[in-house]
């Protein structure tokens, strides 16, 4: 292994480049990534594509940040930049120098200030977003392609307390969005913000937050929705009317709800529904059973297991399950 | 949820990209020409992903430390009775899988668990093979590997930024090491469940001003220290003030406090430090802490194996039934790996002490959630659980099979300062059968 | 970034300037009558000012402007940490900072560097290096930790004490340095593999499974290498250890007779390396290079370009093993291996100076090439001169011009060569941090000498016994004379019952006994609160020192000087807090009391702390915040010094 030496010359053009404006990803970093790294880091988009190195797709923000190559706000710790800035005798240098390697010193400037000062994907100002639609609704949203997400859309909702990530490396347009630290400060308001990137968004976690049945009316505009965690919230019956346009749901978490036997004819007709859960609410055992007829296949969790009577084959008869 | 045969096309093809793509075209044309005509079906359908995407979101990892007897637990041999000795059998809520009935509980939940039962350590000492099983790597005297939870901080970081990532809750401090990788990637290791996150509060000698007061001069001296210095250590060192007003401050810290939770659930769990152990790594993913390890020790059982084994199985299996099925009602589980390991098993035959002695050559391993199959069985050993006759999984190949549950490129090379090549499995790869 | 201040300066004044603050006109290689140089203060100034000049010359070289000289409050903080690993008491840097004499830098450098904190200081140093930990495997280090800090007393030359390391025979409690093997028992390839990385800055443990990828070492050269320790026997007397080890698993034995017969069999017959092995190793069973087969048998031979190579031919068994180990020694420590003792100079630079002029320190593979390699060779013959006096050799470099120079506005990057035109800010060591803050809460933190371990003293379920009656040593010496197992349980039981029986007393005063007692007591007295050195090597996993990086001991140098938010979690409401802010006994609530203004309060606290003066701006901040919070005042001033970063980095 050669030393890792950081070239003078790089501190010379970061204090030159300091006094200037932030980078700009679009129009400053995508380029450089696209044209230098891309063709070995690509997010495999079709049977037929190979994987990208090292699992690394360096193509879409969601790649770049699941890659985990990131330490914003600290270049010298990222990876992306450490590995570009070595010196050419280094063999980890990337790219490596048969493939288009090193970088120009001035890409490299331009990395290691657009990481120091954040890693940010868009302005993240919220502006130039544009109003949401009052009209919007389900049917609107599945029209809608189904593309790169909005980043100015994904940096606003993260300006919220937001944590919007994407389902694999490879999945950059669909998105989850939960709010993790931030449930206890999280109302409506802030939820209805996640209609900026609607046609993008597969997860939902509203998790202990102070979610309304009034603000259920924004995730029922989400389509393309398959998990909702709705769990310790406020919710009713009344919000959980506002998600019969999903018609994808797999997964609804109502754990610690106030609903009751009264939406399961609504759950019904979700026909793609994987997984109910709805202990401590006021659904009962017979409710469930209903609801079993007409989604055989569901998993319908009211109570752990050992509670309920499908264990009774079990040969040994001194097995109790009290839990 | 149901074994729909659909989802087994091959392990490159996402679960859930191809129930994506399922529903669409069970929809047919009502959904399909908007889909297709912006964005071509191709490109969502035919995705073939290079790793899972991401099903589980958080890992429990039970340590059972001193090595567990496999025959007494989840490896029975009942038709050798001169290996099996005096250790009953049950039958579980998966079919054809027995277990030791010193476990009733966790075969009730059976069905929601892979049993790994071809595990081979190369290691037969407690310390080697405790380091083995964290770490995918043997000891050197050179080096210092990351533990699992530090390679899991590295590859993917943390989810909830205001709190720990990665927590130990009992055990050896040493299974929280970031290892080469820095402290920046270790755990915080807690004592037990009731010892909370240390000095994450205000020192009851400070009033609320006085802190802030203090905060506030020593501010104004960092201002004029930081012009005079305008370097990177320092501006981190400053930062790091703020993390931990962060976490002073954060609603997650309550995560910590098991007194938050009501009796009737402390006892689901064991009034017992692994039960509450369990407990508080439940509350800690609740708050999307990414790696807790809980430890059990005492499976050391040279002498009178067979009593000692059903002592700790009463507690390992009120936790564990207890853990498995209070993350399935909570709608948890799919999304929470919970994995048990242990640095090796015991002797088949029975020494003169009614003991079982060290054995690597042959244990069982355990997961659940996390998008691991339910009630089902890797590996198998011979009839007297005596060597693995298929399915040989190394303390390395589980370790990377937990990174590929997370969704982790497991292949991910990561350079010691000194230069030598890691990677989360000493380059073992992934058990790909396990996954639904 | 620095090169960038310069450009409209004239580079030749400055560095004219840097040369004749130093008294240029000293004579180099200056011997003064039979004198010999590590023991001569005109020589060590002169060598001084020779460094300086060749630092200089890179200056001009490279057109680097120096920084200013440091401020005395600087220097007197630096040189504090730096030589004796602590900040200076209010007492200390009052004398310090109000002197005016012309000579008080170097005189304080004398005084420091002649301290007994130099000593604890230098403990750290070394157990962080040679993994020197209270407890190997299942027997006590005790030994061990006593051979490093005698050898750190005596002075002993580095070459003198990496030989007695490397070519350790006998009992622990006879010879402290077999501990250097005994710390690797079952492991000994990795030994050697630490061995070439301490003592020759080269890393070699590649090639312990495959030819080196990087590097030329092949695998055929570790074994060679490891070859001289292979088949060293570690324990002594089998049959005397398991027949002890037998009597204390008889049905019904006393508990306390089968801990002193552990005692004995641990100390006596465990520690110890009793036959050196014959020189020879056979290659691994998947062996898969041209050059040997798989599980032959090849004789010792040392790592080829190190100076005149010593092998150990397989034919000749006559050749008594221990002599082989002996010439392995020799050739290491060899002022002709090329690297002994440029490592060791480049250390104990770093040590001094705070970058090393090679960095890493331990291998030389990954590029390490001098970033003066002028200044470089001269250290090494400077070294030599001084006959491997480490003390004297640091000295020269405290005494550097160099030394006193400002610090650096810029951050220097890692591993990157430097020219040391100014200090760069690090953050204290664990031990350092732990040091300072015992210096705000108690007196004479130099003189409580703990660890009865070390002192000698004989450990009995972690109390001392027998104290001033009989050491370990005596114990070690009066069993190994006897020559049955029986006789040796018939002395357990003796000693048994005199431990049982002792009532403590009979150190005759002013005795070595005497020193052995007061150790063992200040063990109790103080508790923790004596310095880092005189605790547990290391502190168990979650002690203060452990959060703050000190290091596990178990690979080499792996003390971290990262931060992390549970160290500021600690400053803010866990040790320091707890120990010192809302301590009223703390010395520097003393210290503060003694002012009768608000101004003074805050001169001493600032004193205390940083080892400095407020400005008059801080003076009006906390003389400010005096008014407005009487009460809490002291201590919310206390907190927020110790919470700054210029608390934590020495400049």
């Amino acid at each position: 292994m050669s030393s890792k030496f950081i070239s003078p010359v790089l501190c010379l053009l970061s204090v030159a480049l300091s006094s200037g404006q932030e980078v700009d990803y679009k129009k400053q970093i995508a380029p450089i990534l696209s044209s230098k790294c891309n063709s070995c880091h690509t997010a495999k988009k079709r049977e037929t594509d190979k994987k990208p190195k090292a699992g690394l797709a360096l193509d879409t923000p969601g790649g770049i940040r699941a890659g985990g190559v990131l330490e914003p706000g600290d270049a010298s710790s990222s990876e992306l930049y450490v590995r570009v800035s070595l010196p050419k005798t280094d063999d980890e240098l990337m790219p490596p120098t048969d493939d288009g390697g090193p970088l120009s010193a001035k890409e490299i400037a331009l990395i290691k200030k657009w990481i120091d000062d954040g890693a940010r994907f868009s302005s993240g100002s919220g502006q130039g977003l544009g109003e949401i639609a009052a009209d919007l609704d389900v049917a609107k949203v599945m029209a809608m392609p189904m593309r790169e997400p909005n980043a100015d859309g994904v940096a606003h909702l993260e300006g919220l307390g937001a944590t919007v990530s994407q389902l694999a490396v490879n999945l950059p347009q669909q998105l989850a969005v939960e709010w993790i630290s931030t449930y206890h400060k999280t109302t409506d308001k802030e939820i209805e913000q996640i209609l900026h990137i609607a046609p993008n968004v597969v997860e939902v976690d509203l998790s202990r937050t102070k979610v309304t049945d009034e603000g259920l009316k924004h995730i029922g505009k989400l389509a393309r929705l398959t998990h909702l965690n709705l769990s310790r919230t406020q919710i009713t019956d009344k919000g959980v009317a506002h998600l019969s346009g999903l018609r994808y749901l797999e997964y609804l978490n109502l754990y610690g709800t106030g609903v009751s036997n009264d939406i399961l004819p609504v759950l019904a007709k979700h026909r793609k529904l994987k997984a109910v859960y709805a202990w401590k609410t006021k659904i009962t055992q017979e409710g469930l059973s209903k609801l079993r007829k007409a989604l055989p296949d569901a998993k319908l969790v009211l109570e752990t297991d050992a509670k309920s009577n499908r264990y009774d084959n079990l040969d040994n008869p001194d097995n109790k399950f009290d839990f | 949820m149901s074994d729909n045969s659909l989802f087994q096309k091959g392990d490159e093809v996402s679960r859930r990209q191809f129930m994506i793509g399922a529903a669409h075209s069970y929809l047919g044309v009502s959904v399909l020409p908007m889909l297709g005509a912006t964005v071509g079906s191709s490109d969502l359908f035919a995705a073939a992903p290079p790793m899972r995407p991401r099903a589980a979101k958080s890992v429990i990892f039970l340590n059972m430390s001193g090595g567990m007897s496999h025959l007494d637990t989840f490896d029975p041999k009942p038709e050798n009775q001169d290996v099996q000795g005096p250790t009953p059998v049950i039958d579980t809520t998966a079919d054809n899988v027995q277990i030791s009935g010193f476990l009733p509980k966790t075969a009730a939940v059976m069905k929601h668990i892979t049993l790994f039962r071809g595990m081979r350590s190369n290691q037969g000492a407690h310390e080697q093979g405790q380091y083995l099983l964290h770490r995918s790597y043997a000891p050197r005297g050179t080096i210092v590997h990351p533990s699992l939870g530090a390679w899991i901080m590295r590859l993917s970081g943390r989810r909830n930024t205001t709190i720990p990532g990665f927590v130990s809750i009992g055990g050896s401090s040493e299974n929280a090491t970031g290892g080469f990788m820095g402290a920046k990637y270790g755990g915080v290791p807690l004592g037990n469940a009731n010892s909370g996150l240390k000095d994450s509060k205000r020192a009851h000698s400070v009033s609320k001003e006085a802190f802030d007061r203090r905060l506030s001069l020593a501010d104004k001296m960092n201002a004029d220290f930081h012009g005079r210095f305008k370097q990177k250590q320092i501006k981190t060192y400053h930062g790091l003030y703020d993390e931990a007003i962060k976490l002073m401050t954060s609603e997650d810290l309550k995560a910590f406090d098991i007194k938050h939770e009501d009796n009737k659930v402390r006892d689901f769990y064991g009034n017992n430090s692994f039960g509450q152990g369990c407990l508080l790594a439940r509350r800690l993913v609740e708050h999307q802490v990414r790696f807790v390890e809980v430890n059990l020790g005492g499976w050391d059982t040279h002498n009178d194996n067979f009593v000692a084994v059903e002592a700790r199985c009463q507690i390992l299996d009120q936790a564990l039934a207890g853990l498995i099925s209070d993350l399935e009602r909570r709608g948890m589980l799919d999304s929470t790996l919970v994995a048990l390991g242990t640095e090796f098993g015991r002797t088949p035959d029975i020494n003169g002490n009614t003991g079982r002695d060290h054995f690597p050559r042959a244990f069982t391993t355990l997961m659940a959630g996390g998008g691991v199959k339910g009630g089902f069985v890797y590996g198998e050993t011979d009839r007297k659980a005596h060597t693995v006759k298929e399915g040989i999984v190394t303390p390395g190949m589980f370790n990377a099979t937990i990174g590929h549950a997370l969704g982790l490129p497991t292949e991910r090379v990561v350079t010691s300062p000194s230069g030598r090549p890691f990677t989360i499995g000493d380059e073992a790869k992934p058990v790909k059968e396990v996954f639904a | 970034m620095a090169m960038k201040q310069l450009c409209a300066l004239n580079i030749a004044a400055i560095v004219i300037a840097f040369f004749m603050t130093g008294s240029a006109s000293a004579q180099l290689g200056l011997r003064p009558g039979q004198v010999p140089p590590n023991q001569s203060k005109e020589f060590q100034l002169a060598a001084a000012r020779k460094v300086d000049k060749l630092v200089g010359t890179e200056f001009r070289r490279k057109q680097v402007r120096p920084l200013p000289k440091s401020t005395d409050a600087e220097f007197l903080r630096r040189s504090y940490l730096t030589a004796i690993g602590r900040i200076p008491s209010y007492d200390e840097a009052v004398a310090f900072l109000d002197s005016e004499k012309s000579s008080k830098r170097v005189e304080l450098i004398d005084t420091l560097v002649g301290s007994y904190g130099y000593n604890m200081h230098m403990f750290n140093w070394w157990a962080d290096l040679l993994r020197a930990t209270d407890t190997f495997q299942n027997t006590s280090g005790a030994p061990y930790i006593k051979w490093i800090k005698d050898s750190i007393a005596e002075d002993k030359p580095y070459n003198k004490m990496v030989h007695e390391l490397i070519a350790a025979k006998g009992g622990g409690w006879q010879n402290g340095a077999v501990g250097y093997y005994m710390r690797d028992k079952g492991m000994l390839k990795d030994n050697m593999a630490n061995t070439t990385r301490i003592f020759l800055g080269t890393r070699i443990e590649c090639a312990q499974c495959h030819n080196h990828p990087f590097d030329s070492w092949k695998q055929m050269e570790f074994y060679e290498m490891a070859a001289f320790t292979d088949g060293m026997k570690i324990g002594e007397r089998d049959s005397f250890s398991s027949y002890l080890s037998d009597k204390e698993d008889e049905e019904g034995m006393d508990r306390g007779l089968r801990d002193v017969s552990r005692l004995i069999r641990y100390a006596v017959f465990d520690f110890s390396v009793a036959d050196a092995g014959d020189g020879s190793i056979k290659l691994p069973k998947d062996y898969k290079y041209r050059d040997g087969k798989p599980g032959e048998r090849v004789g010792a031979k040392s790592l080829s370009g190190f100076g005149k190579s010593v092998r150990v031919s397989l034919k000749s068994k006559a050749k008594d093993a221990g002599e082989a180990r002996l010439e392995f020694a020799d050739w290491i420590v060899s002022p002709q291996n090329p690297r002994f003792t440029k490592v060791i100079a480049n250390r104990m630079w770093k040590r001094v100076m705070g970058t090393g002029i090679f960095e890493p320190l331990d291998n030389f593979s990954a590029g390490a090439a001098p970033s003066n390699p002028a200044l470089m060779s001269y250290l090494e013959e400077l070294l030599v001169d001084l006959n491997y006096d480490l003390k004297a050799f640091q000295k020269v470099l405290f005494y550097t011009y160099t030394f006193q120079l400002g610090p650096s506005p810029i951050q220097h990057p890692e591993r990157s060569p430097y020219n040391f035109n100014g200090r760069q800010l690090k953050r204290f060591s664990a031990e350092q941090v732990w040091d300072s803050l015992l210096t705000l809460k108690v007196d004479n933190t130099d003189s409580r000498k703990g660890n009865g371990y070390s002192g000698g003293a004989i450990m009995f379920r972690n109390r001392p016994v027998l104290v001033g009656k009989k050491t370990m040593k005596d114990i070690y010496r009066e069993v190994i004379a006897i020559e049955s197992p029986a006789a040796v349980w018939k002395y357990a039981e003796t000693l048994h019952k005199q431990i049982k029986n002792d009532k403590g007393g009979g150190a005759k005063p002013g005795g070595k006994m005497q020193m052995e007692m007061m150790m063992a007591q200040n063990a109790r007295k103080y508790g923790q609160e004596m310095r880092a050195s005189e605790l547990s090597s290391p502190m168990p996993n979650g002690h203060f020192l452990r959060q703050f990086g000190q290091s596990d001991r178990e690979v080499i140098e792996n003390a971290s000087k990262d931060s992390d938010v549970t160290q500021v979690l600690s400053i803010l409401n866990g040790h320091v807090e707890k120990q010192i802010t809302s301590n009223g006994s703390s010395k520097i609530f003393k210290v503060v009391n003694e002012a009768t203004t608000d101004s003074e309060k805050i001169d001493r606290i600032f004193i205390s702390i940083l080892s400095r003066r407020p400005s008059a701006e801080e003076k009006e901040l906390f003389l400010n915040e005096f008014k407005m919070n009487r009460g809490a005042a002291v201590r919310n001033a206390v907190s927020a010094l110790i919470s700054t970063a210029e608390f934590m980095f020495i400049q």
